[in-house]
């Protein structure tokens, strides 16, 4: 397998980094040590030329000039039929209030959709995409996050937090509760 | 997001010893990590015995066997971060990890060539470096050609949370836009969660990623507002 490396950089802003690609030469990876995060300006072209094992090879796909209008973040507080409502909080540009809005369902991809639930946490992006030879559209785009199970001590945290909270709410409700003893209303 | 910036990107970067075969979009499809949509939909795709890279679900992937690598667009910052917990924590608890770099890297343009070249002159004075400095330094204000300050690294060590790591800030030009105005800033935050090779599983480590991820992009933000504001002072 042959790997070519091209920077749109010039070589000597080539950084420190690089040669985790630009060393990259048969079956052997040269790999540093750093934590750095790679050359975003670096494209990798692949040549497969007799490799020996198995390769999957795709190539780049198109992407057209777009630009982002407005970002949010959203958590669903609610779900219906045809849309799901969320409350909404503006990334960019100066924090503002808390919005509500109605989503419509039109706009969550088909493999997000059982990911459509409340208290479900998403971004929602307004675009402008330029089409090769034709004018600016308006694209909405929602990114649903897959939200990773609570580790164990995260868990224990919200729960010594939440009681911390029940006590200054409520002084000696919550040990009641632990111990069994208590009852009653809010 | 600030005006003037083009591009901000997070990216996750672990250390430790990894499969790079296994990781193919179909197998993070299958342990519901991205919808089967976006994995059918991975562009890019290169799958061998010592790496794995491809794009999907707006993330770019290479995982090579001593490196796990996934960034994407700060818009959906928390995605990488939600991956990495779910695919490691979940998936692949006794995968080793010693080392983590929560980044975020940044775009910006100056107001024009001359002002790039002023902010690389204020963070590391040309003058400086003796005569040969000296001259360095005359050539950028005389105007036509002219070299200057191409690259500055800072590192803070110790972190300023304890951890053991450091917090490294890379300012450098963008030569290939032909403004002259562009402006990288990568922001390295590095954990050292223990020695190379001597670490049993990812749970320290994937405990630095969810208790200091956000911090740690807070901090690069910070880091950034203080590089725009010497890019944006007036002569």
């Amino acid at each position: 397998m042959e790997i070519e490396t091209s920077a749109t950089r010039e070589a000597l802003f080539v950084p420190m980094h690089i040669d985790v690609q630009a060393q990259m030469t048969g079956d052997v990876v040269n790999v540093s040590s750093n934590t750095l995060p790679q050359n975003r300006r670096v494209t990798t072209r692949i040549v497969k030329t007799g490799a020996t094992h198995s390769s999957v090879v795709s190539a780049a796909k198109a992407t057209w000039p777009q630009k982002v209008l407005q970002n949010w973040e959203g958590v669903v507080v609610g779900v219906s039929e045809n849309s799901f409502q969320a409350h909404m909080l503006s990334t960019l540009g100066p924090t503002g209030p808390v919005e509500y809005f109605d989503v419509d369902l039109d706009n969550v991809a088909d493999g997000d959709i059982g990911l459509v639930r409340e208290g479900a946490k998403f971004y929602l992006t307004v675009l402008s995409i330029i089409p090769p030879g034709e004018s600016a559209q308006k694209t909405t785009r929602v990114v649903f996050r897959r939200l990773p199970r609570m580790r164990q001590e995260a868990v224990v945290e919200a729960e010594r937090e939440a009681t911390e909270l029940w006590e200054l709410l409520r002084p000696g409700y919550a040990t009641q509760q632990a111990s069994g003893s208590g009852g009653g209303q809010v | 997001m600030r005006e003037g910036l083009a591009i901000e990107d997070v990216s996750i970067v672990l250390l430790g010893s990894f499969n790079p075969p296994i990781f193919h979009p179909s197998w993070f499809a299958r342990h519901e990590l991205m919808s089967a949509e976006e994995a059918d939909g991975a562009t890019n795709v290169l799958i061998a015995p010592e790496v794995a890279q491809f794009s999907a679900a707006y993330i770019t992937f290479d995982i090579q066997p001593s490196r796990f690598f996934v960034r994407t667009t700060a818009l959906y910052r928390d995605v990488v971060k939600d991956l990495v917990l779910a695919t490691l924590g979940e998936k692949l608890p006794h995968t080793p990890v010693w080392s983590v770099g929560l980044n975020k890297s940044y775009e910006f343009k100056c107001r024009d060539e001359l002002a790039r070249a002023r902010l690389g002159a204020r963070l590391a004075p040309p003058g400086e470096w003796g005569e040969w400095g000296r001259s360095i330094e005359q050539s950028i204000f005389a105007g036509g050609e002219h070299g200057g300050v191409t690259r500055v690294t800072m590192q803070q060590r110790p972190r300023p949370d304890g951890r053991p790591g450091h917090v490294q800030a890379d300012v450098h030009a963008n030569m290939s836009d032909r403004t002259g105005t562009g402006v990288f800033l990568d922001v390295n935050n590095h954990f050292e969660v223990g020695p190379a090779g001597a670490v049993a599983g990812n749970d320290a480590a994937l405990h630095v990623v969810d208790e200091c991820w956000s911090s740690s992009l807070e901090a690069a933000d910070q880091i950034l507002k203080g590089v725009m504001e010497v890019a944006e002072r007036g002569d």
